[in-house]
């Protein structure tokens, strides 16, 4: 039940975020996004902590992978904004490299941390690496607004079908 | 292609910088996701629930 709430809204929501992605200030909205996430994770360790019934839980994991179903698209549209042309091909790279070490590095610290502390105290601290991203969007300056597409709706998403 | 450092994205100090805070952060969504699924099947103990 938990994972369907986490992964129904990524499915739904993915044509629409994109479409978001694409006419919206990444930047920004990127901020917006992750400033909604960092409570989010924090109700979680509450609810868990307060011994919530598991329905409340269940809806805010809802509303929080709904947020995450939104970034990623958002992210991902934002990389090539912040390097010159020529290093597209380099920032998409390491872009990955970045994902596959953080998916290497999260569940092992989370562990490690299961291990020693409360599962609420994981939620604390995974809460708090938020900030590093929302620190790092409020420094950096995008270099271009390339890709950016102000079609309307419809022109948009056909465009997401045509590359499916 | 041949590899030459100007391609390189790091040299672009907004994108090493994003970079690094996705690091950090997208480390910490992992850490979340491992948290909450031990956390239901822990409070639970129903494979329903977790799945």
């Amino acid at each position: 039940m938990i994972n369907a709430c986490r992964m129904v809204p990524a499915f739904l929501l993915s044509v629409p975020a994109g479409v978001l992605a694409d006419r919206s200030d990444r930047r920004k909205l990127l901020i917006l996004l992750q400033a909604g996430i960092m409570p989010s994770t924090f109700c979680v360790g509450y609810l868990l902590a307060a011994d919530s019934p598991f329905w409340l839980l269940a809806v805010v994991v809802t509303l929080r992978s709904a947020l995450m179903a939104v970034v990623i698209p958002v992210r991902n549209s934002l990389i090539p904004n912040l390097v010159p042309e020529s290093q597209v091909a380099s920032a998409v790279a390491v872009d990955s490299a970045v994902r596959n070490l953080s998916r290497i590095v999260g569940p092992a610290l989370a562990g490690t941390l299961l291990a020693v502390m409360e599962v609420e105290d994981v939620f604390w601290i995974s809460g708090c690496s938020i900030v590093a991203v929302l620190l790092s969007l409020f420094v950096v300056h995008p270099e271009s607004n390339r890709d950016a597409v102000f079609n309307n709706i419809k022109a948009d998403i056909q465009e997401a079908a045509v590359y499916a | 292609m041949r590899f030459s450092p100007t391609r390189f994205a790091l040299r672009s100090r907004s994108f090493g910088i994003f970079a690094a805070g996705n690091l950090v952060s997208q480390a910490g969504e992992w850490m979340t996701l491992v948290a909450l699924n031990w956390a239901v099947l822990e409070f639970t103990g129903s494979a329903l629930y977790l799945a």
